[in-house]
């Protein structure tokens, strides 16, 4: 995204947070409200492995932000309704979600996917490939982000976690996390 | 993910051997070292039956590994490197940029505006 937005125009909810920024973070005022909701959420796939780059150079191309949330009734719904206030969609794979189905998709661990007008993805993940929740925020890493802090699951779990998932996508990535190990 | 159960060590925290339990209960104390090692499976009622002679709940006398065994890379020295990484960040590290190249990439890779 770019710049902030022209005068006369209403701002999308994240602007008066980050206003005078280059770029505006609505991913950090998503972590910002689940920590004050307290909603237990780790990040996981490649946004997760990204916070382990050295320098913007390391990072690997991603269009969405995976967040893996603690699969509870509780939980899903202090996120879910987080995620409603800030303006954000909220759907599955089978359309637009709706109140109704938060036992359901608590249960078969769906994704959701939150989006908002302008294109931006969260993804609201129940269940990954290898580990449980518990096992992943565990040893979790904390990182911040301007003051915001970060909970990103360890790198080995992402990386062995991407290794069971073992989809062509997957495999090509490892082989290039190696390529970047190589030129460490 | 790897299941084993820990009746050997259970047992010897209760001040018992293996073999004691084993012969209270009619197995080979072979079989123990089995189970604890995760080459043998056990059923429920056989770990109701022995956590009935040591005191405790089954649920105790069984361990869950998620880490799979082996390395993520076959090369010892890009594992070594992958694990630094991990390992060497301090916590509270500020990484405000990364979410600048997130947003960066999403403009440039599909966002749709």
């Amino acid at each position: 995204m770019g710049p902030c937005c022209s005068a006369g125009v209403a701002a999308p909810w994240w602007v008066s947070q980050v206003k005078g920024r280059l770029f505006k973070d609505p991913y950090r005022a998503v972590i910002q409200r689940f920590n004050r909701t307290g909603v237990r959420c780790v990040v996981v796939g490649m946004s997760g492995i990204n916070y382990y780059a050295r320098n913007p150079a390391e990072t690997f191309a991603t269009l969405d932000y995976d967040i893996f949330l603690e699969p509870t009734q509780s939980n899903v719904k202090k996120a879910v309704e987080g995620l409603q206030k800030m303006g954000f969609q909220l759907g599955t794979s089978a359309g637009t979600f709706k109140p109704g189905e938060l036992k359901q998709l608590v249960r078969y661990r769906k994704t959701l996917v939150a989006t908002t007008p302008e294109g931006l993805m969260v993804e609201l993940i129940l269940e990954v490939s290898g580990y449980p929740f518990s096992e992943m925020i565990k040893d979790s890493a904390t990182f911040t982000v301007r003051g915001v802090p970060v909970r990103v699951a360890r790198l080995n779990k992402l990386l062995r976690s991407k290794k069971m998932a073992g989809r062509p996508k997957d495999r090509r990535f490892l082989q290039r996390y190696e390529d970047l190990l190589r030129e460490d | 993910m790897v299941i084993r159960t820990r009746i050997v060590s259970a047992a010897r925290e209760r001040g018992m051997t293996a073999a004691e339990v084993a012969r209270q209960l009619g197995f080979y104390r072979s079989n123990f070292s089995a189970m604890d090692a995760g080459s043998r499976s056990v059923s429920v009622k056989t770990l109701a039956r022995v956590s009935k002679v040591l005191g405790c709940s089954p649920g105790d006398l069984i361990e869950v590994h998620w880490e799979p065994e082996g390395p993520i890379f076959r090369n010892r020295l890009l594992q070594q490197r992958m694990e630094k990484r991990d390992y060497s960040t301090p916590d509270g590290l500020e990484r405000g940029w990364v979410h600048a190249v997130l947003l960066a990439w999403q403009r440039h890779g599909g966002f749709r505006r």
